[in-house]
């Protein structure tokens, strides 16, 4: 049976890297992302030139509405799901007395409530496709304590706990559930040119997003329960482990105040 | 009778000194911006006025756009040998919004943008890139990181009000000016004084190659029918590096023996030259990163162009002839 990958937030950046190795990979596709954002263009290059069936929807994931959207789609297109992507996220955007309370409010919607209902939604359907797997897109974010990403780092916090536990719960229907903790990634142009002013250790642990997704699908294919890509993002992590408090305060502090805050803001 | 006053930026550089010489023989009124109002690379004519100015300095763009009806925006950063971003940030990025900016203020009827093809990054296998190809691998340089990023800024603008076109160039040849923008004019002499010549063993890599003609005529055609908002691939025929020098020995009539060295064995030894550069200061005109960027397959096709704005090439043979005539004299 034909059965389809669905990834949220797949126009662009780390989603669109995905959607293009799942398409090398021969598996068809369901691509979700906001509208204007080029869906239409790269569904119908993908499908024209990957060999591969492509399906799409232009939906804004802040709203629940948007993920029973989907799921009706399916439903009526009949569409079998064997992997779900999780991917659609809303970025860290400063300090958080700056922030305004609705871009908050979205940040946790898209990150936190829509992967979450998405997956509740889909579950029956991908059952039927055992075994299947989901792929949470999370962040180290979610491990450390980060000054400007306060939000973001316990949205996806969020993501890498429920995933844990999920998966446990779905081994006896043989779906699995992984996670992945990328660092920084090369995806828009604002965030390709804020990693290339960084310092050295910072800038070697940004990741190609063609290269992370062909690690995510890996360790999905897998099953793995979580992976960090990435050599150094590795040793980041074991250092996290060994290393005092106040000298990672120290690190953390260092970088963060290394972005030039005023020019990049959005 | 003359026609509008027309602001250009990048006299001085390979495009923009074809461009503005063509402009003010088509009688427009040409204000060129430059950095050094006594360099010699910019073109003399009546109808031609140099401004002193900088596109990292916006009062000076300010000044010299006013009372223009038109822009046409060909300076940029395009030194892929720097390893400093911020080169390419400030002039390719701060200075286009700098442009964009003046052209706003100034209500500039349109703004015609130089981009080159490398934004849209290689192509997919062997499908020539059109305007709609999407990106599909991770930024390969500053040049092409800053370029689309200035490509954004331009579309942000248009959305805001100012009319405007973005043109992405291939890789351009033929008469002009010698400067870091046209390497088939060096292949050309290269091929053409040498007696061998060591190049990387990917010699099947397809690019494809605009002749400066045409790019100029793309220009004044996106001024009289270019869509605002639109992207116009400007490029010609698409061809490998084989048939490349096939072209320009048979056409030289050269006895050059081409020595094929394995590309990783070019690329490595290119980066110990690199590093040792660092120290002693030789001149290096190819660095890994442009290896890379010369061997990546960048064939296109300017249908859209071609339909859209009546746009036409000229062929490679002819173009290729041309360019080795200016080059022999």
């Amino acid at each position: 049976m034909k059965t389809y990958t669905l990834i949220t937030g797949a126009s662009q950046g780390f989603g669109k890297a995905m959607a293009l190795e799942f398409a090398e990979r021969k598996m068809n596709l369901m691509l979700v992302a906001l509208p204007h954002s080029g869906l239409p263009q790269l569904s119908s290059f993908i499908k024209e030139y990957m060999d591969v069936d492509v399906r799409y929807l232009e939906l804004d994931l802040s709203t629940t509405k948007s993920c029973y959207d989907i799921a009706e789609y399916v439903d009526k297109h009949k569409l079998q799901i064997k992997y779900l992507v999780n991917n659609a996220g809303v970025l860290s955007r400063g300090l958080f007395e700056g922030l305004n309370e609705e871009f908050i409010l979205k940040q946790i919607a898209v990150n936190v409530t829509t992967p979450t209902l998405l997956i509740k939604l889909l579950l029956k359907n991908m059952k039927a496709a055992a075994p299947a797997a989901i792929l949470n897109i999370s962040s180290m974010a979610s491990f450390f304590a980060l000054p400007k990403k306060q939000v973001y780092g316990a949205t996806k916090a969020y993501l890498t706990s429920f995933s844990k536990s999920l998966g446990k719960e779905l081994k006896k229907d043989n779906i699995s559930v992984t996670t992945i903790c990328p660092g920084g990634l090369n995806t828009t142009t604002r965030l390709c040119y804020q990693n290339r002013i960084l310092g050295w250790i910072p800038r070697n642990t940004v990741l190609n997003p063609k290269e992370a997704s062909r690690i995510a699908i890996n360790a999905m294919l897998k099953r793995r329960k979580l992976i960090v890509p990435g050599f150094i993002n590795k040793c980041l992590m074991l250092l996290d482990k060994l290393l005092p408090e106040f000298i990672k305060d120290a690190l953390t502090n260092r970088e963060i105040n290394k972005f030039p805050a005023g020019k990049l803001q959005t | 009778m003359k026609k509008s006053k027309v602001f250009v930026t990048g006299a001085t550089g390979y495009v923009g000194h074809q461009l503005a010489k063509k402009l003010a023989d088509e009688d427009y009124e040409v204000v060129a911006l430059v950095r050094d109002i006594d360099s010699e690379k910019i073109p003399r004519h009546n109808n031609i006025l140099p401004v002193k100015g900088d596109v990292c300095d916006f009062h000076s763009i300010e000044s010299a756009i006013d009372g223009c009806t038109y822009a046409f925006h060909t300076a940029a950063y395009t030194n892929l040998k720097c390893n400093n971003v911020d080169s390419f940030y400030n002039t390719n990025v701060r200075g286009t919004e700098n442009v964009l900016k003046a052209a706003q203020q100034t209500n500039v009827k349109k703004v015609i943008y130089s981009s080159t093809l490398s934004v849209f990054g290689p192509s997919y296998k062997d499908i020539p890139i059109t305007e709609s190809q999407p990106r599909l691998e991770s930024y390969a340089n500053d040049y092409e990181l800053t370029k689309s990023m200035a490509e954004e800024l331009v579309l942000d603008y248009e959305r805001k009000g100012l009319p405007s076109v973005i043109l992405n160039l291939s890789r351009v040849y033929g008469p002009g000016l010698k400067t870091y923008s046209n390497g088939v004019n060096k292949l050309v002499n290269m091929i053409r004084k040498n007696d061998f010549l060591i190049v990387p063993s990917k010699l099947d890599i397809v690019a494809n190659y605009v002749y400066i003609d045409d790019v100029v005529n793309a220009h004044l055609l996106a001024l009289d029918k270019g869509k605002s908002g639109e992207k116009y691939i400007i490029g010609g025929e698409n061809a490998s590096y084989n048939q490349l020098f096939k072209k320009i020995k048979s056409l030289t009539e050269s006895k050059i023996k081409i020595l094929k060295v394995n590309y990783n064995m070019v690329k490595g030894a290119l980066m110990l030259f690199y590093k040792l550069n660092g120290v002693f200061e030789f001149d290096a005109s190819v660095t890994p990163k442009v290896l890379d960027s010369l061997f990546t397959n960048r064939g296109a096709s300017c249908n859209k162009a071609i339909s859209q704005l009546e746009y036409r090439i000229t062929p490679f043979d002819l173009g290729l002839e041309r360019t080795i005539n200016f080059l022999s004299k």
